[in-house]
């Protein structure tokens, strides 16, 4: 299976890894992350697209545009 | 409309809830689409609840190959209603949450459902997620009441969104499905196309489509995030997909958001691209010859089999505002997008380019 990955996807899979040793990111500190700008569109209009290429495209999974987790919670 | 109005309401009087009311086009000279949609959701301190509701009402017409070959345009109309519920409970640095969904329209009812949990880790840096889901669609035929083909999907979503910065966020995606289909038709077919076969004797034979009765597939996919400044971000996802069929597919996307007239107005821009393979029985067009006069077992007419690349740029305008009457915050939006399709396998409609609009409102108590 690892083999059919592209590099990229391999890069960006080693990246990540890494990333869990950064240093911690306080809750006060995430305010950036919360901002509207780093959040996805609405709900509606993430499944509306997904719909759409959906029935334009065999490919489907792995592509939620819910965006990433800012932690806050 | 009236049923935006009355989410919206419903929102109000429910405190700590919020509401997005949609509609979305579809646009391509083949083919409308207009999708309304309605959107309720309540947070409180460790349950969450989702509800929504949406309709595709399609338009458009259709190449018919009757069975003497001969090839006619047919208009049609179609609505597919849609109704999804959703519950999530949070007692603490974990959560539960359930999922089911109904889709209705002629000839195929799907339900879906699925279960799945998440955790924080390392004081939230790391947010681990897992879904189990299942869905089961019955399809049948207005012209064959005997046609009765049901399909079981199971698959298993499982996300890892990680914080790296202060300013950066990373998301991966793995997703794994299968399907058991009907041998009929098999796995996503069309039971309404039929498939132009040349005969070694010179004749044009029309014949039903028919897929393979298993589909395996595997997709995964990241996502960074990234602030620039305190008004603007960029996001670049991509994804790797592979499937049973040897469709194998790379999809990319590119995002910018930013916030002007002191963060009332959000601007934002996107471009989209995909490229993917051929399934491994399509063919552009299917053939017997004298060393070979047997049909295919299987063949497709579906050009979303066939090899193809797409581009597709767009961008919007939201506008916020905050304490609106019993309202914390009310963004109306909008949203205008072109799409190139390009099947340069499918010489029947090896082009096709759409405009895809819409507009909605949010409210949040």
């Amino acid at each position: 299976m690892i083999r059919l990955l592209p590099s990229p996807l391999l890069s960006l899979l080693l990246l990540a890894l890494l990333s869990s040793a950064c240093a911690t990111v306080r809750p006060y500190e995430r305010s950036a992350l919360q901002s509207r700008v780093m959040q996805p569109p609405t709900t509606l209009q993430v499944a509306a697209d997904g719909h759409v290429d959906g029935t334009r495209e065999a490919m489907r999974g792995a592509l939620a545009g819910g965006g990433t987790s800012c932690g806050c919670n | 409309m009236r049923l935006q109005l009355t989410a919206l309401l419903c929102a109000a009087a429910w405190g700590g809830g919020s509401a997005s009311t949609r509609v979305d086009a579809y646009v391509d000279p083949w083919i409308d689409v207009i999708m309304p949609s309605v959107r309720a959701a309540w947070e409180g301190e460790q349950l969450d609840l989702e509800a929504a509701y949406g309709v595709d009402a399609l338009t458009g017409a259709t190449q018919v190959l009757v069975v003497d070959g001969v090839t006619g345009a047919t208009s049609y109309t179609e609505q597919r209603h849609q109704v999804d519920l959703g519950a999530g409970v949070r007692p603490g640095d974990w959560g539960l949450r359930a999922r089911y969904g109904l889709s209705s329209e002629p000839d195929y009812l799907t339900h879906g459902a699925g279960i799945g949990g998440s955790v924080d880790l390392f004081q939230s840096m790391t947010t681990l997620g897992a879904d189990l889901r299942a869905s089961v669609e019955r399809m049948g035929m207005s012209t064959d009441p005997q046609f009765d083909e049901r399909t079981l999907a199971l698959g298993v979503d499982l996300t890892w969104d990680q914080i790296v910065d202060r300013r950066t966020t990373a998301r991966l995606l793995g997703s794994v499905e299968h399907a058991w289909c009907g041998d009929r038709v098999g796995c996503v077919a069309n039971p309404y196309r039929y498939v132009a076969v040349d005969t070694e004797v010179g004749t044009l034979l029309g014949v039903a489509e028919r897929n393979p009765d298993r589909l395996g597939r595997l997709a995964l996919g990241t996502r960074l995030s990234r602030a620039l400044g305190g008004s603007a971000a960029v996001h670049a996802t991509y994804r790797f997909y592979v499937d049973t069929w040897q469709v194998t597919g790379h999809t990319g996307q590119l995002e910018g958001a930013l916030q002007l007239a002191q963060e009332a107005l959000l601007l934002r821009g996107e471009l989209r691209g995909s490229t993917q393979g051929a399934a491994s029985f399509y063919r552009d067009a299917y053939a017997t010859t004298a060393d070979a006069p047997i049909i295919p077992t299987y063949r497709t007419g579906d050009r979303e089999l066939s090899g193809l690349r797409s581009v597709r740029v767009g961008g919007g305008p939201e506008w916020a505002w905050h304490d609106v009457g019993p309202f914390l915050r009310v963004a109306v939006g909008a949203r205008l997008a072109r799409a190139w399709y390009a099947y340069p396998d499918f010489s029947e409609l090896p082009e096709r380019q759409a405009w895809i609009v819409g507009g909605g409102m949010d409210a949040e108590l």
